[in-house]
C-alpha cells in the first residue's frame, strides 16, 4: 500500500495531559497516503483525545503533528480543516436546526470565499458558490444513497443515517485526510456492512482514513494497519493480521474488557 | 475628614441593599443558572407590601418586614413555577425574555394600581436623625446596616453549616448529581426562592422606608446595581455579592461627596467594567470555581 | 390614506424593525447584547452632532455615524471575545450603562434633556427604503455560507471550527454587523424625533428590542420583524388604559415564551415547504393546541407514546 515515500500524517511524540492525567504519553504515528488506518484501544484509552490534539481542538502538552510535512501542532482547529484534515465526532454532532442538506453544505465553508458584499449584491463569485455547494452536497448524498432524505432534520433519522450525514458533511470540505470517531457505534448489522462499503468506497476516490473504532470485525475487514493505544500509549502497530495475535494487545483487551 | 467618614458610612447603608440584592440574584443564578430580570420587582413588590401594612393597617416597621418577607416569597416561587421553569430547557436567552415580561407585567400593574408616582410614608414614619460627633444618620440608616449583616452572616451560616445549605451547595454545584444523592431538588430551588425574595422584600421594606417614597418602577436601578454586583463579586459567590454590594455604596457615597451626585448611579457599571475587562470571574470567582 | 398618527407609528416601528433586525444578527451567532440601544443612541448622537451642531449633509451623517458605531463595536466584540454568552450580556450592559452616563454628564451632548434640535429629515419613505434594503439583505445572507456559518457558532463551536469557521472572528463579525444596523436605526430615529436623549440608549430600551426578537422567532430574521410590528401595533390597537396595555403585553411575552421558548415564527430550512401557512399558520395553531386543553391532552399522550 505504501507507494509514497512522504507520510500524509505525522504524529511525533505527541504527549497530552489533563490535570494530573497522562492522556497520551509519547505517541508516535505516521499514516500514509491512500491508506486506511486504524486507531483501536480500550476505553478511556486516549483515542478520542489523539484526534482532539490532531484536529486543533486541544492544545499539545508535548511533541508534534507533522500534515504533509508542515508542522500543525499549534494550528487553530479551522485552519486545520482547511488544510485538508475533516474529522466526525463520537457522539454525533449535526447541527440539530439545519436539515440534512443544509448540514452536508456546512462543510464546503472552507472552500468558499463569498463576503457580505459578494452575498448582498448577489455577485457572480456568491452564486456560483452557492450552486456549487448545493451541487457538491447533493451529489455527496447521492453517493450516500441519501438524495430522498435531504430536508430530514437531522435528529428525525435513524443512527446510521446520522453517521453518514456526518461522513457526507466531513467529505463536503474536500479533505485529504479524514478522521473518523467510531462511526459504527449503534449501527445495526446491515448498516455496518454499508458503512465498510462506503469506507472503501471512499478510499478510491483518493482519501486517506483513519479510523477510531470498537468494532473488531469492521477494523479487521477494512484497515492496511492498525495501531493499539492503551492508557495513553502506544502498545503495538502492524498488520491486522499480526495485531490479532499481538501478545500485549490481547493481555491490554482480556485485562480491561472482554471482546 | 469628617465628610469621608460621613460618606462612607452613608455608602455602607445603601450599600447594604445592593447587597441583599445582589445576593438574591447570586443565589438564583447560581441554582437555575437563569438570570431572573424579574427579581428587582420581587423587591419592589416586598416594599409595596410594607407600605400597605404601614399605611392602612398601621403596622409597626417589624410587622411590615415580616409581611413583606411573606408575601414576596410567595410572589419569588410563582415567578419561578410560571416564568422560569417551563422555559429553562429550552434557550438561554428565552427565560431572561419570560421573566422580563414578568417585570413589565408586576412594573405596570403596580402603576395601575398604586398610581405611576412614588408613594410617600404616613409621618409617624418619618427619619429621626442623629448627631454622632459630627457624623450625621438616621434611626433608618442604622436599622439598614443592622439589618442587612444580620441577613448576610445569618445567610452565610445557613448556607455553610446547615443541611439544608448543604443541599443548596450540592445543587449548586451539579443539579443531577445533587438530585441523586437523595437532594429534593425542587424543595431545594423553592427553598432558593424564598431565601433570594424575602432578603429582596426586607430591602424594599428598607429602602423604601429610609427614602420616604415607594414606586412601581424603584426595581429598575436597583435590580441593574443588583446584578452588577453579583458579577463583580463573582457570580454564585456569596461572599463576593456581600462585599460588592457594600464597595458600591460607599463608592457611589464617595462619588457624590467628592465628584458629582449625577455620577452616582453610573458609578456601578464603570466598576463593572473594570472587572470585566482585568478579573472577569469576579472579586471572589476563582475561589467559588474550586470549591 | 393612512392618518398622519398612524403614518407616525409605523414609521417608528420600521425605525424599531431595523434595530431589532441588527440584534437577530447579533443573536444568530448565539450571543446576547443587552446594549443594543446603546450602539443604537451611538449612532442617533453622532449623527446628531453632524446635522444639528455641525449642520453637515444629513447623508454624511449616516456615514459618521455607521462609521464610528462599526469602530467601537469592532473593539469591543474583540474586548469581550473571551468572555461567554452571560458575561457579554453583562459587559454590553455595563458599555450602554456607561454610555448612558457620559451623555447625560457631558454638556456638549446637551445632558439630561438631551442632543436637540436636531433637524427633521426621516421620512417614511426614507425609513422603507432602508428596511427594504435591510430585509433584502438577510433573505440574501439567510442561506449564504456566512448565515450557516452563523447558525452553526450559535449551536455548536466545536463543529463550527471542524467545519473550518473562524468562530472568534465570526462571533466579531456578527456583533458588528448587528450593530451597524442598529446605527442606522439611530441616525433615523434622532432625525425622525429631533432629539436623542440618554434614556433612549440604556438597558430598558435594550430590553424591549430583545423582547421584539425573542418574541417573534429567535430562529429567523422575519421573526424580529414580525415580532417588532407585533409588540408596537399591538399597545396602539388595544383600547385600554396605558397601564392595562403594558400588564397584558408582558402576561403576553410571558405566554408566548412559555408555550413557544423559540418565538412565534419557526425557520424554513433549505428545500422545506414554504409559504403563510407554513410560516405563519403552523407556529400560531401548535400555540393554540399548546394552550386549548385538546391539544395539551394530545401533546401529553405524544409524550408519553414517545418515552422509551
Amino acid at each position: 500500500m505504501i507507494t509514497t515515500a512522504t507520510a500524509l500524517l505525522q504524529v511525533d511524540r505527541l504527549t497530552k495531559r489533563f490535570g494530573g492525567l497522562v492522556a497520551l504519553d509519547r505517541v508516535d504515528l505516521t499514516i500514509w497516503p491512500r491508506e486506511i488506518f486504524s486507531l483501536i484501544g480500550p476505553n478511556g484509552a486516549g483515542k478520542t483525545t489523539l484526534f482532539n490534539v490532531v484536529a486543533g481542538i486541544h492544545p499539545s502538552d508535548g511533541g508534534k503533528v507533522l500534515f504533509r510535512d508542515a508542522d500543525i501542532t499549534w494550528r487553530k482547529a479551522h485552519d486545520i480543516t482547511a488544510l485538508g484534515i475533516a474529522r466526525t465526532f463520537q457522539n454525533i454532532r449535526l447541527v440539530p436546526t439545519m436539515n440534512v442538506l443544509e448540514n452536508v453544505m456546512l462543510g464546503t465553508y472552507s472552500r468558499t470565499k463569498s463576503n457580505l458584499a459578494d452575498i448582498f449584491f448577489a455577485l457572480p463569485r456568491d452564486r456560483a458558490e452557492r450552486r456549487q455547494a448545493r451541487e457538491r452536497a447533493e451529489e455527496l448524498l447521492a453517493t450516500f444513497g441519501m438524495a430522498d432524505r435531504r430536508a430530514f432534520m437531522p435528529t428525525k433519522l435513524p443512527y446510521g443515517d446520522q453517521r453518514r450525514v456526518e461522513i457526507a458533511r466531513a467529505l463536503a470540505s474536500e479533505p485529504a485526510l479524514l478522521l473518523l470517531d467510531e462511526p459504527s457505534a449503534g449501527m445495526n448489522p446491515r448498516e455496518m456492512s454499508e458503512l465498510l462499503d462506503l469506507l472503501l468506497q471512499i478510499r478510491e476516490t483518493g482519501k486517506t482514513i483513519f479510523i477510531i473504532e470498537h468494532n473488531m470485525r469492521l477494523v479487521m475487514n477494512i484497515s492496511d494497519r492498525v495501531a493499539v493505544l492503551n492508557f495513553g500509549t502506544k502498545i503495538a502497530e502492524g498488520k491486522p493480521a499480526e495485531i490479532q495475535t499481538h501478545p500485549r494487545v490481547i493481555e491490554a483487551y482480556l485485562g480491561s474488557k472482554r471482546n | 475628614m469628617l465628610i469621608f467618614a460621613q460618606q462612607v458610612i452613608n455608602g455602607l447603608m445603601a450599600g447594604s441593599a445592593y447587597s441583599l440584592l445582589g445576593l438574591g440574584f447570586t443565589l438564583i443564578f447560581g441554582i437555575l443558572n437563569v438570570i431572573n430580570i424579574a427579581h428587582p420587582e420581587v423587591f419592589m413588590v416586598g416594599a409595596f407590601l410594607g407600605w400597605m401594612l404601614v399605611t392602612y393597617a398601621n403596622a409597626n416597621l417589624l410587622v411590615a418586614i415580616v409581611g413583606a418577607t411573606i408575601g414576596a416569597s410567595i410572589v419569588g416561587v410563582l415567578i419561578e413555577r410560571i416564568a422560569i421553569r417551563p422555559v429553562r430547557s429550552a434557550l438561554v436567552l428565552s427565560p431572561f425574555i419570560s421573566t422580563a415580561g414578568v417585570s413589565i407585567f408586576l412594573q405596570q400593574g403596580a402603576a395601575r394600581v398604586f398610581s405611576p408616582e412614588p408613594q410617600p410614608y404616613p409621618p409617624s414614619m418619618a427619619t429621626v436623625f442623629h448627631d454622632v460627633g459630627g457624623l450625621q444618620f438616621s434611626t433608618m440608616q442604622v436599622i439598614s446596616l443592622a439589618v442587612g449583616a444580620a441577613l448576610m452572616i445569618g445567610l452565610k451560616l445557613f448556607v455553610d453549616r446547615t443541611w439544608l445549605g448543604r443541599a443548596i451547595r450540592a445543587t449548586a454545584m451539579d443539579r443531577e448529581t445533587a438530585s441523586l444523592m437523595g437532594v429534593n431538588v425542587n424543595t431545594v430551588v423553592a427553598l432558593t426562592l424564598v431565601i433570594a425574595s424575602a432578603l429582596a422584600a426586607v430591602a424594599g421594606v428598607l429602602v423604601s422606608v429610609a427614602y420616604n417614597s415607594t414606586w412601581a418602577f424603584m426595581g429598575i436601578t436597583y435590580g441593574l446595581k443588583g446584578m452588577a454586583v453579583m458579577v463583580v463579586g463573582g457570580v454564585g459567590s456569596l461572599e463576593g455579592a456581600m462585599a460588592a454590594g457594600l464597595i458600591l455604596g460607599v463608592a457611589e457615597a464617595l462619588t457624590v461627596g467628592y465628584i458629582s451626585s449625577s455620577y452616582r448611579d453610573g458609578i456601578a457599571f464603570i466598576i463593572l467594567t473594570f472587572i470585566l475587562l482585568l478579573r472577569p470571574s469576579g472579586l471572589f470567582g476563582q475561589r467559588e470555581r474550586q470549591r | 390614506m393612512i392618518s398622519a398618527y398612524w403614518l407616525e407609528i409605523l414609521t417608528m416601528a420600521g425605525i424599531m424593525s431595523i434595530a431589532a433586525l441588527g440584534l437577530y444578527a447579533i443573536k444568530a451567532t448565539g450571543q446576547l447584547s443587552a446594549g443594543h440601544a446603546a450602539f443604537m443612541g451611538l449612532g442617533g448622537y453622532a449623527s446628531g452632532v453632524v446635522t444639528g451642531k455641525l449642520g453637515l449633509p444629513f447623508f454624511l451623517s449616516f456615514v459618521v455615524a455607521v462609521a464610528l458605531v462599526l469602530v467601537v463595536a469592532t473593539a469591543f466584540a474583540y474586548m469581550t471575545s473571551r468572555l461567554r454568552f452571560f458575561y457579554q450580556a453583562v459587559g454590553t450592559l455595563a458599555f450602554g450603562e456607561t454610555l448612558v452616563l457620559v451623555m447625560y454628564n457631558v454638556p456638549y451632548f446637551g445632558g439630561a434633556s438631551g442632543l436637540q434640535p436636531i433637524p427633521l429629515q426621516t421620512t417614511f419613505t426614507l425609513v422603507y427604503v432602508i428596511l427594504g434594503l435591510s430585509i433584502y439583505f438577510f433573505i440574501r445572507f439567510e442561506h449564504s455560507r456566512l448565515g450557516q456559518a452563523f447558525r452553526c457558532v450559535w449551536e455548536d463551536d466545536t463543529v463550527a471550527a471542524s467545519m473550518g469557521i473562524d468562530v472568534t472572528k465570526t462571533r466579531i463579525l456578527s456583533f458588528t454587523m448587528g450593530s451597524a444596523f442598529a446605527a442606522l436605526a439611530g441616525v433615523l430615529y434622532a432625525h425622525f424625533l429631533g432629539i436623542i436623549e440618554p434614556k433612549d440608549l440604556d438597558f430598558l430600551r435594550s430590553l424591549t428590542l430583545l423582547i421584539f426578537v425573542a418574541f417573534g422567532g429567535l430562529e429567523t430574521h422575519w421573526g424580529a420583524l414580525f415580532g417588532t410590528y407585533v409588540l408596537t401595533l399591538l399597545p396602539e390597537v388595544a383600547r385600554f388604559s396605558v397601564y392595562d396595555r403594558y400588564t397584558i403585553y408582558g402576561a403576553l411575552i410571558v405566554v408566548t415564551m412559555v408555550f413557544r421558548p423559540k418565538g412565534l415564527l419557526t425557520r424554513k430550512p433549505l428545500g422545506a415547504p414554504d409559504g403563510p401557512i407554513a410560516r405563519v399558520g403552523m407556529p400560531l395553531l401548535r400555540v393554540l393546541a399548546a394552550v386549548l386543553p385538546v391539544g395539551r391532552r394530545a401533546a401529553k399522550a405524544k409524550a408519553r407514546a414517545e418515552r422509551p
